[in-house]
């Protein structure tokens, strides 16, 4: 008897210490890459191509010249002005659209939802084509606002599907009261909805705002000189004439900032997020 | 009792609806309709009405082929060992033990950085003459590995890129769908004397297949529209070994400026990846919901 439970408790000893040695390992295989990568961004120029050189006086020489010589500060603004824009713009599109789509029944109402969806399926390069002819007769190429309305493109479709899963989980006897009370269904929404469910629409937003500053093609399509994106801006230090690596890695980790913060914020919400509310995070 | 309301739920969806078809429908037909014309963009000539010779064209032309295929390979290597990875470490780690949270928010990470900075950070540790692992493989065992010299290798280290990128979608994703399955059957399997075997076969599995089918759909379909690690880390070479469907279009349209051939390789893209969505991923989302 006693035997047999110190024999499970060795067994208890050995299983938590391999749980922490799996968990080690992962920790040490995502942080690995991003830690090499800011480490690099701060080794002055001549080893900055030396990968066996660890120990060195750190030197801000690759941030002074992303910020100086060759600023990144247009970029930055650039990207974060059209990221905001794109998350507000598809928040104020699609949750009237998610709170139709939660709670009216209507003939249709599925295969609504699906042919909503299928522009989140359908590859970016498929609106690339059309829309550059589009954006270029209509002289938009180059603007901000080309990049807004093609984000949200991008977005709307799954801030539809999210939003309507946030709704779904407000009780309709809340709503029902309400409008016992007299509220018409506009009032319901504005009121009494849109209240209880800030939790998610501020998840959403941060969403369509990083899946914005994360977006490349149609930046890479749509933008050259007016119009400058981070991710584009990114991938200038390395062409086929050579790279410009010290700055590159530091470009690479201002690039990163919104994920750093945003991970712990959103750590609950992304499961959902990424599965379009089929999936509930913990 | 049940309030009647809920007369107008147009006016709701308007704002969207406009949206979507002005922007995402109306750029669809011009798409259809510049697949039947030969158009190049440098070219001062108007379109010019071809018919399906565009479609004729890529039916025998090797390199669409190559493309369709690479984008295959790609998607189904890099979801399956993101699944594999993912699900054997949720099924390890579905149990309390300090440090969660702080590894659950490490992982989203690199769900959130930019794709191309994904790919130059590992384009730059992979690369051959002053990368750090290839360095580090060297050192210990004094062999030379090249990353991006042969077609396979090449496609081999995207995928590895990739699973780096999303295996911690597939973890969290089935982490929370284990975390929600009902104890009773589990309890019931214990009781009745089942092995661990047993009790995963039989009843872990089934239960989690909605979840499983969500997950590896999904990632699925965003894998087939790959570019941007392409653009980043290979670009589509060496030859054309990793020229996925997203890149090829791309190179077409915009350094050839061959609009029509594009725009009718874009046409079939979208009617692979839609057939796809139809069949398998609508019915995922419904199982997984309800």
């Amino acid at each position: 008897m006693r035997f047999e439970s110190r024999a499970s408790n060795l067994k208890e000893l050995i299983l938590s210490g391999l749980i922490y040695f799996v968990v080690a390992t992962l920790i040490f295989v995502i942080l690995l890459p991003i830690a090499w990568i800011v480490v690099t961004s701060f080794k002055p120029e001549p080893i900055v191509k030396q990968p066996y050189i660890w120990v060195f006086t750190p030197t801000l020489e690759n941030y002074w010249h992303i910020f100086k010589i060759r600023p990144i500060w247009k970029p930055l603004f650039d990207t974060s002005i059209i990221a905001v824009s794109t998350s507000l713009l598809s928040l104020a599109l699609g949750t009237p659209a998610a709170y139709a789509l939660a709670r009216y029944e209507f003939r249709g109402r599925d295969d609504l939802a699906f042919w909503i969806l299928t522009f989140w399926m359908s590859p970016p390069v498929a609106f690339v084509i059309p829309l550059f002819i589009i954006f270029d007769q209509l002289r938009l190429l180059d603007t901000h606002i080309a990049l807004i309305i093609t984000h949200t493109l991008a977005n709307l479709p799954f801030v539809i599907w999210l939003m309507r899963e946030y709704i779904n989980d407000v009780p309709r006897e809340i709503e029902e009261a309400a409008l016992i009370d007299g509220y018409s269904d506009i009032q319901v929404f504005f009121r009494v909805t849109l209240p209880l469910i800030k939790p998610g629409l501020m998840a959403v937003g941060i969403l369509a705002f990083i899946f914005s500053w994360i977006e490349f093609l149609y930046a890479l399509i749509f933008t050259s000189i007016n119009v400058r994106m981070l991710t584009v801006e990114v991938t200038s230090y390395w062409t086929i004439a050579g790279v410009i690596l010290g700055p590159m890695t530091a470009a690479i980790v201002i690039s990163l900032i919104p994920a750093v913060i945003f991970a712990f914020i959103l750590q609950r919400h992304i499961i959902r997020g990424l599965t379009l509310g089929a999936v509930r995070g913990g | 009792m049940t309030v009647q309301r809920r007369k107008y739920p147009i006016l709701f969806l308007l704002p969207s609806l406009i949206f979507m078809i002005v922007v995402g429908l109306l750029p669809f037909f011009y798409v259809l309709a510049l697949s039947f014309h030969r158009y190049r963009l440098t070219w001062a000539k108007p379109w010019s009405f071809i018919g399906l010779d565009n479609y004729r064209y890529l039916m025998n032309w090797p390199r669409f082929w190559n493309s369709v295929w690479n984008t295959i390979v790609f998607a189904v290597g890099s979801t399956t060992l993101e699944f594999l990875v993912g699900f054997a470490l949720a099924l390890f780690l579905a149990r309390p033990f300090r440090g969660r949270g702080i590894l659950r928010a490490l992982l989203v990470i690199p769900l959130l950085i930019p794709p191309v900075s994904v790919g130059l950070m590992w384009r730059f540790i992979l690369h051959p003459l002053i990368g750090f692992v290839p360095w580090m493989i060297k050192s210990v065992t004094g062999i030379t590995v090249s990353f991006f010299q042969t077609g396979e290798m090449a496609m081999l280290s995207l995928i590895l890129i990739d699973t780096w990128e999303w295996f911690p979608f597939m973890f969290l994703v089935l982490l929370a769908g284990l975390e929600s399955l009902p104890r009773e059957p589990f309890e019931a399997a214990y009781v009745d004397g089942a092995s661990r075997w047993q009790i995963f076969w039989h009843i872990t599995l089934p239960l989690m297949r909605p979840v499983i089918a969500v997950a590896y759909l999904l990632k699925f379909l965003i894998s087939l529209k790959v570019y941007d690690l392409i653009y980043t880390v290979t670009t589509g070479g060496p030859g054309t070994s990793t020229e996925t469907l997203s890149y090829l279009i791309y190179r077409e349209t915009f350094a050839y400026f061959w609009m029509g051939k594009g725009a009718a390789m874009a046409l079939v893209y979208e009617y692979m990846i839609i057939l796809f969505a139809v069949i398998f991923v609508r019915y995922a989302l419904m199982g997984a919901r309800r």
